[in-house]
């Protein structure tokens, strides 16, 4: 199966559904084709080759010519990330697994020469049997085996939609921490600014010692802060090379300068617990898995009786020369093992899987609603600090400056009110990250990519 | 209005109620023709008082009584054009209409009270029966809200008195609540041809504020004669040669050396009365005591544009800050640019001395703070006043014929300072 993507310069803008696309195809698609991946376009690919290799490769370097947006980094990690490589190979295994537990028992062919002791000959016999019961209960082993190879699709599915949302987040964060340090750094400059004045101040003898040194300490606490939001900077940014799977090139990662905007709504109409139980892949992959062992325990079951079934046909060679041929068959008696120990470890398994999907259940339910509320948290957070307090704050900021212009206040208020002001913008850049991450939180939780897919850019939404 | 209507009003509503006649005193606003000295057969009325940006308040004549009706209320008030506050005044102003009348008269006085709480109105300095005195919870219940109360006494003295509440006095003052009290002498044996009244005050009004504060108790930021301050104070135009009174009332809670250039005046007068000749001597400052009134008196001989002002330098000017740090001195405007990207406009200021505020303020090189006045204003044919606050000019010129502004004295050839080098190292 192959999938493709129309022209080039629409990719970035159509790698999303695209990958939705390949998700529902992992998930449902009875014949899964590893090269299938390579062959594809868009965003996501089993690089099984070299060729493979190189193909991603040039995509990756096209999208890393222009800025980084987050549909762009959630493409790259798909294209380029060793993790998810790493799982698509697992998925190689479970397509083996599937193979095999899929196959018709081979039949078997046997041959005796028996020779008589006083040298009068030999008897010879041949035969041909074929286990029955396996070949009656393929078609169920089959089907158990699909179920599995299917959970193990939607697994792999899983870690794509993840690595998509992993990517995002950590773009978003990189885009909170590089404003965040930019912001730190106005303020430190600001301090020192302040500190430079003070000492101006302190040699013309009108400032008191003390006072100078409070703005010393406010200078190297602000240049402090500014280290420290430095590394976090740096840290973002290796965690996003490190995630994308494009640690190591020459050139640094371009990121587009501003989180996106806070949009007017949130999309959360659909995103209702009995959607996320059909959407979520993990959920999926258990229901699936424990499908699977379901199944194995209804064959093991049904087999209960007749354990084992061989039918055949025999040819006998007697040494007087005389041809015998007839039907053979063989029946396991189930007087010692009826199968018990087979079908109670099966239906524990099962009963372990259903445990498991049980369990996977109160986490979808406790991931949704934290998530769900933590959407609308930041939201109000981000609303708080970007429209209320951040505007509020530059007035003090302009009403400081102008009593300054008028003499009625010092140098210091309006330096220290901007400084304050530029606090207030860090914590509405911080708000406006916790609501993307929340939105991502969100998607994860619902299984619904689309909370997270082609947000417009910021148009000076962050002053 | 202007102070020529205010004059036609009140001089004949006071020539009438004197029984006077009229000769001799001119046309409304004109200035009378020449002084004649007082004799006791034929003396001048006298001339109304000019309640300088203010106004006399009108009465009735009901049965020989004078009738005057004051309104205590909430106003808007203007210091100068961009700064307003909600203050409480009388009759629409602060402060209130100055009242006038003639030794010897009865007057009837209501009070409406309009405020949000109970007041009361004391005759600064009039003798009266103990009931009329107005001090509340003492000589009368306060004057409720809506209430209306009548004193009723008779002018015993002439001279220059105040009215103003004895009840919550401290919220009251600071609010405005104040009016002259001018009794003309019967006998006016002291005439003089122009006579000025101005109340002093000071105000706490913060920056961006709008209602006085009266909770401040010294460090007021607005200095007034009448309400208003320089440059938004009313000039004293006065002709060469006339004799010229200013009364001055004080309710604020400084004193104010009040200072007069261009001429020796004598205080004539307090809130008890004139003063003897014997205990009057010349002099140029002149201290205005918290609650007192002081007349002063004075030829004018020189003409020119003479500063009239409150000589504690702080009081000719409007608001600034008291806790800024010091900037004299300090060099610092290498930084400006650099501080200017974070905080646009910015400009450091104060340097060589705040002489430049005036210059940035008036170009407006920066966004003004809200409701709130330069603290260094007027422009003079020679530049910049840099002064606000208690500050007016005495216009004396020759030969005026109205009260009209006459605009800056222009000085003869000869008469002016001039520069004769710009060498820092000069000697003559």
């Amino acid at each position: 199966m192959t999938v493709t993507v129309g022209g080039l310069d629409r990719r970035a803008r159509l790698s999303a559904p695209v990958l939705v696309t390949l998700c529902s195809v992992l998930a449902g698609c009875a014949h899964l084709e590893p090269e299938s991946f390579s062959q594809a376009a868009g965003a996501v690919a089993w690089r099984q080759d070299s060729a493979a290799d190189k193909a991603a490769q040039r995509r990756v370097d096209e999208l890393l010519t222009g800025e980084l947006d987050a549909d762009r980094a959630a493409q790259v990690a798909l294209l380029a990330s060793p993790d998810l490589q790493a799982h698509f190979e697992k998925l190689g295994v479970a397509r083996a697994q599937y193979l095999e537990a899929a196959a018709a028992p081979n039949p078997l062919i046997d041959w005796q020469r028996r020779t008589l002791a006083d040298g009068g000959g030999a008897r010879v016999e041949w035969g041909l049997t074929q286990n029955l019961i396996g070949l009656l209960t393929l078609p169920m082993r089959r089907a158990a085996a699909e179920t599995e190879l299917a959970g193990a699709r939607s697994e792999a599915a899983r870690d794509v939609e993840h690595l998509a949302l992993e990517a995002r987040s950590a773009l978003w964060t990189l885009q909170a921490a590089e404003r965040i340090a930019e912001l730190r750094r106005q303020h430190a400059e600001l301090g020192r600014l302040a500190f430079e004045v003070a000492g101006r101040y302190r040699d013309a003898g009108n400032i008191k010692a003390f006072d100078f040194e409070a703005e010393r300490t406010l200078h190297l606490e602000a240049r402090d802060r500014f280290d420290a939001a430095t590394l976090e900077a740096l840290e973002a940014r290796l965690s996003l090379s490190r995630l994308l799977g494009v640690l190591g090139r020459d050139t640094p990662l371009r990121i587009a300068g501003r989180l996106p905007a806070l949009p007017a709504d949130d999309p959360v109409t659909n995103v209702t617990e009995a959607a996320a139980l059909e959407r979520r892949l993990d959920l999926r992959a258990a229901r699936q898995r424990a499908e699977a062992s379901l199944q194995r325990v209804g064959i093991a079951r049904g087999t209960r009786l007749v354990p084992a079934l061989e039918v055949g046909a025999a040819r006998e060679k007697e040494p007087n020369g005389e041809r015998l041929s007839g039907p053979t068959a063989a029946l396991e008696l189930p007087l010692f093992d009826a199968r018990t120990a087979q079908i109670a470890a099966g239906d524990a398994e099962a009963r372990l899987a259903l445990r498991e999907l049980e369990a996977k259940l109160l986490d979808v339910r406790r991931d949704l609603r934290l998530a769900t509320a933590a959407l609308a948290n930041a939201r109000r957070r981000a609303q708080t600090w970007q429209t209320e307090v951040l505007p509020a704050r530059l007035k003090i900021v302009d009403g400081n400056a102008r009593e300054f212009f008028y003499m009625l206040r010092g140098p210091f208020d309006p330096m220290h009110a901007k400084q304050v002001a530029i606090e207030a913008e860090i914590e509405s850049v911080a708000a406006l990250r916790d609501y993307w991450l929340a939105r991502a939180q969100l998607a994860r939780a619902s299984g619904d990519l689309a909370l997270v897919r082609g947000e417009e850019p910021a148009k000076g939404a962050t002053p | 209005m202007s102070e020529r209507d205010e004059t036609k009003v009140n001089r004949r509503q006071l020539l009438l109620a004197a029984g006077a006649g009229a000769a001799g005193a001119g046309g409304a606003g004109a200035v009378a023709a020449g002084r004649s000295a007082p004799t006791g057969d034929a003396l001048r009325p006298p001339v109304p008082v000019v309640t300088l940006n203010g106004r006399s308040l009108p009465y009735k004549l009901k049965s020989g009584v004078k009738e005057f009706h004051l309104i205590a209320e909430e106003i808007e008030h203007e210091f100068a054009p961009g700064t307003r506050i909600k203050a409480w005044g009388y009759n629409g102003s602060t402060p209130g209409p100055t009242i006038e009348a003639v030794e010897g008269d009865r007057v009837r006085i209501y009070v409406t009270n309009k405020l949000p709480e109970h007041t009361t109105v004391h005759w600064h300095g009039i003798l009266l029966p103990n009931g009329m005195d107005g001090v509340g919870g003492l000589n009368q219940p306060q004057i409720k809200p809506g209430e209306t109360y009548v004193y009723e006494f008779t002018l015993r003295e002439s001279g220059t008195r105040m009215y103003h509440p004895h009840a919550d006095e401290m919220v009251q003052s600071a609010m405005g609540m104040m009016g002259l009290f001018v009794i003309h002498p019967r006998e006016n044996r002291h005439a003089v041809d122009r006579d000025f009244a101005i109340m002093l005050h000071n105000w706490a009004v913060h920056p961006g504020t709008y209602r006085p504060d009266p909770s401040v108790m010294t460090d007021f930021n607005l200095w007034t004669f009448n309400g208003k301050v320089f440059p938004a104070i009313d000039h004293m135009i006065v002709r060469t040669g006339q004799r010229v009174r200013i009364r001055m009332a004080n309710m604020s809670m400084h004193d104010h050396p009040m200072h007069l250039h261009g001429a020796h005046f004598k205080v004539v007068g307090t809130d008890a009365g004139r003063i003897p000749e014997s205990a009057q001597w010349l002099m140029t400052t002149a201290l205005v005591p918290v609650g007192t009134t002081i007349d002063i008196e004075f030829d004018a001989k020189l003409p020119g544009d003479w500063a009239f002002h409150c000589h504690k330098s702080h009081h000719t000017m409007n608001a600034m800050g008291h806790d800024i740090p010091n900037p004299l001195g300090v060099k610092q405007r290498d930084l400006d640019p650099q501080i200017a990207k974070h905080l646009p406009g910015y400009f450091s200021m104060g340097e060589q001395g705040m002489a430049e505020h005036q210059v940035h303020t008036d170009m407006a090189f920066h966004d003004t703070p809200e409701n709130t006045l330069p603290m260094a204003m007027g422009q003079g044919p020679f530049g910049n006043l840099e002064m606000g606050g208690m500050m007016t000019i005495v216009k004396v010129r020759d030969g005026l014929r109205t009260y009209e502004d006459p605009g800056y004295y222009s000085a003869p050839a000869g008469t002016r300072a001039r520069r004769v080098s710009a060498d820092p190292d000069f000697k003559p």
